[in-house]
């Protein structure tokens, strides 16, 4: 199976996840079904072309891209599985998409003008934890905010999104941590250490440690810790992550930092 | 992972000011008031020592005295096994005393954050400022950092074993994954060499350059037999004749990308077509042709039409490099269609390397692909920019870290548990 069966076989597989996406927001149990199937079509293409090739599929950025979109609908299936976030499915569903969309359109557009450092098999991964965790980051600290509200206008916490907000916190320091792990990685293999305090470094350590540091707050009892203290963190943590995705660029610290461009 | 939280909250001091009142400092059980009591005493203690001492002396940090006390901090973290019950090791690793270590090391990582840094291994100026004398320029090397880094390892040491169970899975790889990279970049810093080595095409080398101007000479050698650039194809623009700039279209200088694959497009008011692309090339009179060996530069034939014209025009075009002028195409109208300067695609450095036990080999050294040859790590890290594509030097940095091993499984061993977080979530409910 060569690139060119990519043409067909992608298509299907980008209106069956689309689909799904679709019907998983409608909360549609078929939602599961189109999913795993467009997964196993892209499954399918991955092993025909590891055959043609005699290779792991790898090596260039095309091909890391068809190991992600495989990859990201299988967590999300998995994870939908687990949790039953539908949202949760319909976006990594629709991230899968945009991969298979990008092979489609442009197979080797980083075989352009992407400089050597650039080069590397973390590229992508160290990019999708990265936004992964950005948005579902972002959803914990949109649930502190309704937190807040309850406890403002009811007088009581909503026990349930207590939860919904502790396990987005969890996913998204999952992913966040990755992000983290596979840049510091990367970083080992294209500057020779794995830390080295640049700015984006110091900004997404910051990041973690809000996040972490509500994830222990929450170990605390209701009596010991202010609900409203703790509900802030979130907020704070987005903010932080802001200032780590876009705000970096602008300080005087990362004069030199090897993330500005 | 957190099922013994209630249990704990119920023995802890309250962080809330209404709640807090009535209550004494240090009366027990401690809890929040205490942890970030201790944690803000711990960091005012090191800024002290900063501003009377200077910089801790981390380089009395080597090998064989890092591995003594990674050795002795595994000794006093089992004594909090040992003494589980007692309730200064509940205090320990109790979620306030986290909490305040993370807000601690968060605070000084803010500090970082905004303020630069200095670069590491750090000199002390004479007459610093007051900021200096506080550590706030080098943090990364300061008491309050190392501090609070030696309390983050006990006390997330002393939770991992305190609270070990193998049902806790997610939390012992996170914990343990966490503690082993940490212990590994700090204490093994004192032992990370990096070393800077120059060596020119078709010479050897074995010595590297200090910042201080000294040389050091390496267990191995390095030939360098070759030095390549690979670019990316151009791009092309139009230049306005008078006034010596890119002609812009929308606000952005208009490009068009030379593509093999794709010859035609357009470019504001022209349509363009590649007849012929060298990516190593020679000038001979008004044309080029595809280089053999040396110096070379990228060139490109092009067919420009005028489209208000209808004028057709044909010709070679290339960006130059130091050695070579550029070479645009005139278009007519005080215009001129340049070729921008290629971007770098490829840095490859073709080497033989020897080794002090006598073997040797031949490979090739990249960005993002380092060799390794013995303990040591070579990457490419830079060449002569003046002289481009035929630069006749390669630049290398050595990189040997013995406690890599150490981070690596800590690196595993968090992202198996950061992988279990995101399947698992928060796990059970309270």
């Amino acid at each position: 199976m060569s690139w060119s069966w990519h043409d067909y076989l992608g298509p299907i597989s980008v209106i069956l996840w689309l689909l799904g996406a679709y019907l998983a927001l409608k909360n549609r149990k078929s939602a599961l079904y189109l999913i795993a199937s467009g997964t196993l079509v892209s499954l399918i293409f991955i092993i025909g072309l590891w055959l043609r090739l005699e290779r792991p599929p790898m090596r260039t950025m095309g091909e890391t891209r068809l190991w992600y979109s495989f990859f990201l609908s299988t967590a999300g299936l998995m994870a939908f599985r687990h949790w039953k976030y539908s949202w949760l499915l319909a976006f990594t569903s629709v991230l899968a998409c945009i991969f298979a969309l990008i092979n489609l359109l442009k197979p080797e557009i980083h075989s352009r003008s992407l400089m050597p450092a650039l080069q590397s098999i973390y590229f992508v991964p160290h990019v999708t934890m990265y936004m992964l965790s950005y948005a579902v980051l972002a959803a914990s600290a949109v649930g502190s905010f309704i937190q807040l509200r309850n406890i403002k206008v009811k007088g009581k916490a909503d026990k349930a999104l207590y939860d919904f907000i502790d396990n987005v916190v969890c996913v998204g320091l999952g992913f966040l941590m990755l992000g983290l792990i596979t840049g510091a990685v990367w970083a080992k293999e294209a500057w020779g250490h794995y830390w080295s305090w640049d700015p984006k470094e110091t900004w997404a350590l910051i990041t973690l440690a809000a996040f972490l540091i509500y994830l222990h707050l929450r170990l605390s009892s209701v009596r010991d810790v202010s609900p409203t203290l703790v509900l802030l963190v979130p907020p704070i943590g987005l903010i932080l992550l802001m200032v780590t995705w876009i705000g970096v660029s602008y300080l005087p610290s990362a004069a030199g930092s090897v993330h500005v461009y | 992972m957190c099922s013994d939280s209630a249990k704990q909250g119920a023995h802890v001091a309250p962080l809330s000011s209404k709640a807090a009142s009535g209550r004494r400092l240090w009366s027990r059980p401690w809890g929040y008031p205490e942890s970030f009591a201790l944690t803000v005493s711990i960091a005012a203690g090191g800024f002290t020592a900063e501003w009377l001492t200077g910089p801790p002396p981390l380089a009395y940090l080597a090998w064989p005295f890092n591995l003594f006390l990674a050795l002795g901090l595994i000794a006093f973290i089992s004594l909090f096994r040992l003494f589980r019950d007692r309730r200064a090791v509940r205090f320990v690793t109790s979620a306030p005393m986290s909490v305040a270590l993370m807000v601690g090391l968060g605070s000084l990582s803010l500090i970082m954050g905004f303020l630069p840094q200095a670069p590491v291994p750090y000199q002390l100026p004479e007459n610093p400022a007051a900021s200096v004398r506080l550590g706030l320029d080098h943090l990364t090397s300061s008491w309050p950092l190392a501090l609070l880094y030696l309390c983050l390892l006990i006390s997330l040491g002393a939770t991992f074993l305190v609270r070990f169970s193998s049902k806790r899975l997610i939390f012992l790889a996170n914990h343990l994954g966490l503690w082993l990279l940490l212990l590994a970049a700090g204490l093994g810093a004192a032992d990370r060499q990096r070393e800077i080595m120059t060596v020119y095409e078709g010479g050897l080398e074995w010595r590297t350059q200090r910042n201080d101007g000294r040389t050091a000479e390496m267990p191995l050698a390095i030939r360098l037999k070759s030095f390549d650039i690979e670019e990316y194809p151009a791009k092309l623009a139009v230049i306005d004749h008078k006034t010596g700039r890119p002609v812009a279209e929308g606000g952005r200088m208009a490009l068009w990308q030379l593509d093999p694959v794709e010859p035609n497009g357009r470019l504001l008011d022209y349509d363009l077509e590649m007849l012929e692309f060298l990516p190593g090339a020679i000038p001979i009179g008004d044309s080029y042709v595809k280089a053999i060996a040396g110096a070379q530069v990228q060139a490109a034939k092009l067919k420009v039409k005028n489209l208000k014209t209808g004028r057709t025009i044909e010709g070679w075009l290339s960006a130059g490099e130091s050695f070579r002028p550029p070479k645009p195409l005139n278009l007519g109208g005080q215009r001129l269609l340049a070729m921008t300067r290629p971007e770098p695609r490829r840095f490859v450095s073709q080497v033989k390397v020897y080794t002090q036990e006598g073997r040797e080999f031949e490979s090739t050294i990249e960005v993002n692909k380092p060799l390794k040859a013995g303990s040591w790590l070579i990457y490419q890290r830079s060449y002569d920019t003046e002289a481009g594509r035929s630069s006749e030097w390669s630049g290398f940095e050595l990189v040997k870290d013995p406690w890599l091993p150490l981070a690596q499984a800590g690196f595993i061993l968090w992202a198996l548990g950061s992988a279990g977080l995101i399947i698992k979530g928060r796990g059970r409910h309270r």
